[in-house]
């Protein structure tokens, strides 16, 4: 079995060479040992959905019984996905980019321990996920409903989503405020069930996902 | 630079094959050990946020960031930049992608190097394991209620015989699913993701896809509990 430590290692490797058995007609699927661990390609190809359908479910059979590989993808998504949140942190990567001309130049053993511009930002795993106050989880309802919820120490936005049991999205919009006003949207919608979340997103360009409340509009 | 970033995020926000940046093919390219450490400044420069990002993500005070940080860089140009060079284009995946990847595992690299590698069998883990359990065996017990499985052992040889054997038969019921259906309960109870994550990763519709194939999951492991004998909660 390999371990993480080494998977750099083998990538240039392991995917030149599955590339040309791919072309010879053998998928990536035939060569997996199922102990071994994803590598990072497979585990990018996988988030990206990039990959053949046997391969995904190679991939899906391995992750099904390896903690660790489970574990790795989720996280690696959720760090991408914060990447790409649409908050920018200019001040922070003028910051980080000094500090790394300094590791450059100067080199990791004499990097200076203290620089002050360099901000501390807390991991969003440890940011409370927002609460709710309006529409109550599950509230029966004879109108489009005004949506409150407490505010998020950090929070420069949310980012407030309805839609329908169905799956299709009713209404989409972010404010810095934490309530709006019942939507013509989902007035429009009419009467039936829906879902509704709100995303917080912070200033350091990471967002925390919200759970998912449901209410349901009287005809 | 602007431009580079909006190609790549525009490649794989539409899930296309990854494209090597421009960075670092200077890197893996330079004629020259000056040409390479002018590339690699270039490089850093171009992806410390996404790296510190990742670095941060980990944990630990400031010391301990900055040092995760200087781990990172200094294997990332280890042996003539090998980690970079594994990179092998659209059998890689997007790049950005590919470099979460790459990045956090040294961060658990370091993490190993000093602290040591965890024992998976012991206390946080464990206890985390065991509360993943407790829930699915609280959603499969509505008409069987297995939840003595998770429970402290008391009593006589009996019940302990009763509890290992419903254990085994819960093991046998879970190795019985598809392996898609697995990675569903593993995402659902173990990782404890809520429904838009997991439709997002699995790459169900919607978040109600998700629920109607948990339940019939959870409904196919209770039919094969009561298959294997286990039809209620006293031994």
């Amino acid at each position: 079995m390999r371990t993480h430590d080494s998977a750099n290692r083998l990538d240039a490797s392991v995917f030149l060479f599955s590339r040309t058995m791919q072309r010879g007609g053998i998928m990536l699927s035939q060569l997996r040992s199922s102990a071994a661990h994803l590598e990072a390609g497979e585990v990018a190809r996988y988030l990206a959905k990039t990959l053949s359908p046997a391969d995904r479910e190679t991939v899906e059979h391995h992750l099904a019984d390896c903690a660790e590989c489970t574990a790795e993808l989720v996280a690696v998504s959720r760090l991408h996905r914060a990447r790409r949140a649409p908050v920018r942190r200019v001040a922070a990567v003028a910051a980080a980019a000094a500090v790394v001309a300094g590791i450059v130049l100067l080199g990791p053993g004499i990097m200076p321990r203290h620089p002050s511009s360099a901000p501390q930002i807390r991991g969003a795993e440890s940011q409370p996920a927002v609460r709710v106050v309006l529409p109550a989880d599950g509230a029966v309802l004879r109108a489009a409903p005004d949506f409150t919820w407490r505010a998020v120490p950090g929070a420069t936005a949310y980012r407030v989503s309805v839609s329908r049991a169905s799956g299709d999205s009713v209404w989409a919009t972010t404010t810095s405020d934490t309530n709006l006003r019942g939507s013509a949207h989902v007035a429009r919608a009419g009467s039936g069930l829906y879902y509704w979340y709100v995303d917080v997103l912070l200033e350091d360009a990471r967002s925390i996902a919200g759970p998912v409340h449901e209410f349901r509009i009287e005809p | 630079m602007i431009q580079d970033e909006i190609v790549h995020v525009a490649y794989e926000a539409a899930g296309m094959p990854g494209v090597a940046p421009s960075e670092l093919s200077a890197v893996l390219h330079a004629p020259t050990e000056a040409a390479r450490d002018d590339a690699w400044a270039g490089f850093v420069h171009a992806y410390t946020d996404r790296m510190l990002q990742i670095v941060r993500s980990m944990g630990g005070d400031h010391d301990t960031v900055m040092d995760r940080y200087a781990f990172v860089l200094d294997h990332l140009r280890a042996d003539g930049c090998r980690r970079l060079r594994a990179y092998a284009g659209p059998g890689s995946g997007p790049f950005g992608l590919w470099l979460v990847v790459v990045v956090r595992r040294l961060c658990l690299d370091h993490h190993r190097q000093r602290y040591g590698r965890s024992r998976e069998s012991s206390g946080r883990e464990s206890r985390d394991e065991r509360a993943s359990r407790r829930r699915l065996v609280d959603l499969v017990a509505d008409h069987v209620d297995t939840a003595l499985l998770a429970g402290p052992v008391h009593g006589g040889p009996d019940e302990v015989l009763a509890k290992s054997e419903r254990e085994r038969a819960l093991s046998q019921a879970v190795e019985g699913l598809q392996p898609r259906d697995r990675l569903l309960i593993r995402l659902r109870f173990a990782e404890d993701l809520p429904a838009r994550e997991i439709a997002r990763l699995l790459g169900f519709p919607t978040l109600f896809h998700v629920y109607r194939r948990l339940n019939k999951v959870l409904e196919a492991l209770r039919e094969a509990l009561q298959a294997l004998g286990v039809q209620d909660a006293d031994p």
